[in-house]
């Protein structure tokens, strides 16, 4: 869509708060979400994963608008990994096709990424992607996401899926068994 | 609040009939009642009602449920009504099974049944594959009704051609389901990852004994021959029954019991037809094509119909062709599998379980990594390993035994600590030595299974396995270094211990670390030149540690050697009982020289076939850090972390490895430093006269290094199936050699004659040894 201004492309993070919103808004947004993510992505996901990362981190589901449409969104989540370090987990990422090619996959990593470095205080941010989807490999390794793992056969249309992990400090280089233990302060849990 | 709302939703259980009385209707199940899950459920509770009053108390936003779960997982839960997760919205069809009549009507479907099949062992489910045959859904159904089973499809069967021919092949095709759900179930290989055992409930035959099929498959052979003529219909028919009565065959292979190394007799010949019969089905897709579809025959009717943990998905059917290749690819695996039997000794064993391991299906997809078929990955190693922990289900041989005998054949044989349960005074370090050796078994099962997984968890495997070696070499080295003072078995004229079983556990310990690094090329796990120069750096170095400490394990066999031959001279210089007892230690060590000699040339073929590895990695280096000078190996500007965060995250497992250390990235950069001021110079000279001579050097090198690898496996006289993969491997080696010079020779041009323009770089697979994939570079 060359006529598109991307300035005029807004990026807010899901808000569940009906002192400032209605709760017929709140729920035709998450209606929009989940059926653009239904449309683009392969894996069929219920109401309950929609619910499990919208209740429990609704800032970590970052949208992006054009007017009034819904265009783009990314879905994260942030826990602690084998109470040793603060993991983050981009769980979804979906641009509908019509504005692809704007940066809006990018932005709305970066931003998601600037959430979960700076206010969760991730020790690294993993997710998993589809061996064949180059596109979506090229964005995430650009931010320096590096691969390690691959995942025989682990989507439903029995694609191999690689785990990629971007380390934010050394405590992604060490391996579990081997790490400090994590005081049950800094543990992150999810809500629900 | 929530807890209120919680205590009120829980009253709305089915069973709650004072509450909800009223509301209550009975409503009958769509499918045979007998069927066992769902027996309980002919009556429902319409709650919907009281479910909307009670939930309207919910606040917004809150989530209700239960504590004793999180909420994710619900997320593996199906949800009714969304049309990606509810079976129950599927449409169902019709099919009348009395109007099958003819031949080739019954082919179209025993065709169409085996792609089913195929499809399933290619990681798909029964309910979209197997059982989607209304036949098969049919037969079964009314095998497990409890009131009146019967393996028929009809209550009242007639005798026709379904009743008879395709009963038969039916069964035949069941009972090789029951045998790979059972090679599923034993926990050798991943549920969904390798194979999906989901039976939807139905009882897969548990009854009907494999005899009693092949039975009714050979009735079914005998009608087609005494009834029908030589046509193509005719010959299609008998071929597929013949099939299932030879796959039929395959379990026998768990129930042999052999001792290793004797050479046991085992009847594989039922392999062979396999094959051949394969060979001829393949000549039959112009009969194949003729044939006409039978509507609604296989559907999505059982997905909605019985018990279906899974989302709807459409169906899956291989076509012929394919089926057939994949059914040869499993009778091949098989065949080898059967060739442990003929395996002469423990260093022939490890050589040819670690070629098993690294044996991968030839696509033309660079993508798709698979190795051996899924049922031969399972059935390996049930066959290897059983239940008693024996190797091929042997009296005399446990996997203690065979790690045992490799430890000795390695470095262990005629060393003072392989007799300390002899010797006087030692009885306490016996017990520490027990100990140790008792220790060693744990990283050795983990190869030992590592063998039989994909290729994905083959790496994670021995990415596991790393740890435990280097945990052993620790204490095996504490343990060794104490004891020699007291034990003194020490290198001729030297101080130096030789510390047999340190030894042993530092050499797997380096193979399996090199390994792991080479698994990470191949699962294209280093994405692009940077990350794939870091790799080759790191896998150069290990490879300097594994070639040194050969040529230690080298010196520990040629000591023995020694020693075996000192003996006649230590004889004749001793009298009395001295002499007599030199003479019985020279008898009693002597029988192992043949050993000794045929470890050094196990040693030597390994020492050159790391010194051919590495030449490869140089010249695969030398390019890569020209491409570093270029600019070619840069980070994205976008990256969000630094460098060296990235080096020690790829280099993860290595990080709490004791010996070899991991270089750190600063050693890293330094390398990459000193290439780019040297060639700096070459390169404002254009003169690149010194990496023309490097690629010539380095070519005749690799030439003569396979040449003596190809000597020293004749020499090792390994079984055919092994030599025939150790050429075909050097064949490939061979391949990646050249076309490394090539692209080193292009970049040297391109960079003589253009100058520094935008270069093409693309890694390729294809064709490629496994651990050398291709670079080339041309002008974009």
């Amino acid at each position: 869509m060359s006529n598109i201004d991307i300035n005029d492309i807004v990026y807010t993070p899901l808000s569940l708060d009906t002192s400032k919103h209605s709760k017929e808004s709140i729920n035709s947004t998450i209606l929009e979400l989940k059926s653009l993510i239904d449309k683009h992505l392969s894996e069929p996901y219920s109401i309950y994963v929609y619910r499990f990362f919208l209740n429990n981190w609704p800032e970590l589901c970052l949208i992006a608008k054009y007017g009034d449409e819904i265009i783009g969104c990314i879905i994260s989540k942030v826990e602690t990994h084998r109470n040793v370090r603060i993991r983050g987990y981009i769980g979804m990422l979906a641009v509908n096709e019509q504005y692809r090619g704007l940066g809006i996959a990018k932005k709305l990593i970066d931003l998601n990424l600037n959430s979960m470095i700076n206010t969760y205080k991730c020790d690294e941010i993993i997710l998993e992607t589809e061996v064949v989807n180059k596109t979506a490999l090229k964005l995430y390794e650009n931010f320096g996401f590096i691969r390690i793992k691959r995942l025989f056969r682990y989507y439903l249309n029995k694609h191999d899926a690689y785990r990629l992990i971007l380390p934010i400090n050394e405590k992604s280089t060490i391996r579990s068994t081997f790490s400090v233990i994590l005081n049950k302060e800094e543990l992150i849990e999810s809500k629900y | 609040m929530t807890e209120i709302l919680q205590e009120n939703l829980s009253k709305l259980s089915i069973n709650d009939k004072d509450t909800l009385k009223s509301s209550e209707t009975k409503i009958t199940s769509q499918v045979n009642p007998t069927v066992s899950s769902r027996a309980n459920l002919k009556v429902f509770t319409d709650v919907t009602d009281s479910f909307f009053k009670i939930a309207s108390k919910i606040p917004f936003g809150e989530v209700v449920k239960s504590n004793q779960f999180k909420l994710l997982e619900g997320t593996h839960a199906l949800e009714i009504l969304n049309p990606k997760l509810d079976s129950a919205l599927l449409d169902l069809t019709d099919f009348d099974i009395s109007s099958v009549k003819t031949l080739d009507e019954v082919n179209w479907i025993m065709m169409k049944l085996l792609g089913c099949l195929c499809s399933w062992l290619d990681n798909n489910s029964l309910s979209v594959s197997v059982l989607s045959c209304v036949y098969i859904q049919k037969l079964l159904l009314n095998y497990q009704n409890l009131e009146d089973p019967k393996l028929t499809f009809d209550e009242k069967p007639n005798g026709d051609v379904t009743d008879v021919i395709l009963r038969a092949f039916s069964l035949g095709l069941l009972q090789f389901v029951k045998f790979v759900l059972k090679l599923g179930q034993s926990g050798v290989i991943y549920e969904e990852e390798d194979l999906n055992t989901q039976t939807m409930d139905l009882d897969f035959l548990t009854k009907v004994d494999v005899a009693e099929t092949d039975n009714d498959l050979k009735v079914a052979i005998e009608l087609i021959e005494s009834n029908y003529g030589n046509e193509d219909g005719c010959n299609f028919c008998l071929k597929m029954l013949r099939l299932f009565e030879e796959l039929l065959k395959c379990e026998s292979l768990l129930s042999v019991n052999a001792d290793l190394y004797t050479h046991s007799e085992f009847d594989s010949t039922f392999l062979s037809r396999q094959l051949q019969l394969l060979s001829e089905l393949k000549d039959q897709q112009t009969y194949l094509d003729s044939l006409k579809e039978i509507p609604n025959c296989f559907s999505v009717n059982i997905q909605r119909q019985l018990n279906n943990r899974s989302p709807p998905k459409p169906l899956s059917c291989l076509p012929f062709a394919v089926s057939v290749e994949s059914l040869i690819g499993m009778s091949n695996d098989l065949v080898s599998i059967t060739k442990i039997l003929e395996i002469t000794d423990v260093i022939e064993l490890y050589e040819y379980l670690t070629c098993f391991m690294n044996r991968r299906l030839n696509t033309n997809d660079p993508d798709e990594i698979i190795g051996n078929h899924v049922v031969a990955r399972a059935l390996m190693q049930l066959f290897l390993i059983r239940d008693d922990r024996s190797i091929l289900g042997s009296r005399k041989w446990f996997i203690s035994d065979m790690m045992l005998d490799l430890l000795y054949k390695v470095s262990l044989q005629n060393s003072k600590l392989s007799k300390i349960d002899t010797m006087p005074g030692f009885e306490v370090n016996d017990i520490s030595y027990q100990k140790l050796l008792a220790q060693l078994e744990s990283p050795f099962y983990n190869y030992l299974t590592s063998i039989s997984q994909n290729p994905s968890r083959q790496r994670q495997f021995i990415n596991k396995e790393l740890i435990l070696w280097d945990t052993l070499q620790v204490e095996a080295e504490n343990f060794e270094l104490e004891l020699n003072p007291k034990l003194n078995d020490n290198f001729i004229d030297s101080n130096i211990p030789t510390m047999p079983v340190s030894s042993f556990v530092y050499y797997f310990k380096l193979v399996r670390m090199i390994e792991l690094m080479f698994k990470s090329i191949e699962l294209n796990l280093f994405k692009d030149l940077r990350e794939i120069n870091i790799g080759y750096w790191f896998l150069s170095y290990l490879i300097g540690y594994l070639t040194q400490h050969i040529v230690r394990l080298l010196d520990i066999n040629r000591l023995r050697q020694t020693q075996i031959s000192n003996y006649p001279k230590k004889i004749k210089k001793a009298k009395g009982d001295k002499k007599l007892k030199l003479k019985e230690e020279y008898e009693s060590h002597k029988v192992y020289l043949d050993q000794f000699l045929r470890v050094e040339t196990y040693l030597k073929y390994q020492m050159n076939k790391m010194e051919l590895y590495k030449k490869l990695i140089e010249l695969k280096l030398t390019t890569l850090q020209i491409l570093n000078h270029q600019g070619y190996l840069k980070l994205s500007k976008l990256c969000r972390a630094p460098e060296e965060l990235l080096f020690e995250l790829q280099l993860k497992s290595y990080q709490s490895i004791g010996i070899p250390q991991l270089p750190t990235f600063k050693d890293y950069q330094d390398s990459l430093t000193k290439f780019n001021e040297v060639f700096d110079v070459l390169y404002k000279q254009k003169n690149f006269r010194y990496f023309k001579s490097f690629i010539v050097t380095k070519n005749d090198e690799i030439n003569d290094d396979l040449e003596k690898l190809k000597e020293l496996a004749s020499d090792l006289h390994y079984n055919q199936l092994l030599t025939d993969d150790m050429m075909e491997s050097f064949s490939l080696l061979k391949t990646s050699s050249l076309s490394s010079q090539e692209t080193l020779s292009t970049l040297l041009k391109l960079l003589e004659s253009e100058g520094p323009k935008a270069l093409k770089v693309t890694i390729e697979k294809l064709n490629y040894h496994l651990y050398f994939p291709n670079i080339s570079i041309e002008l974009q």
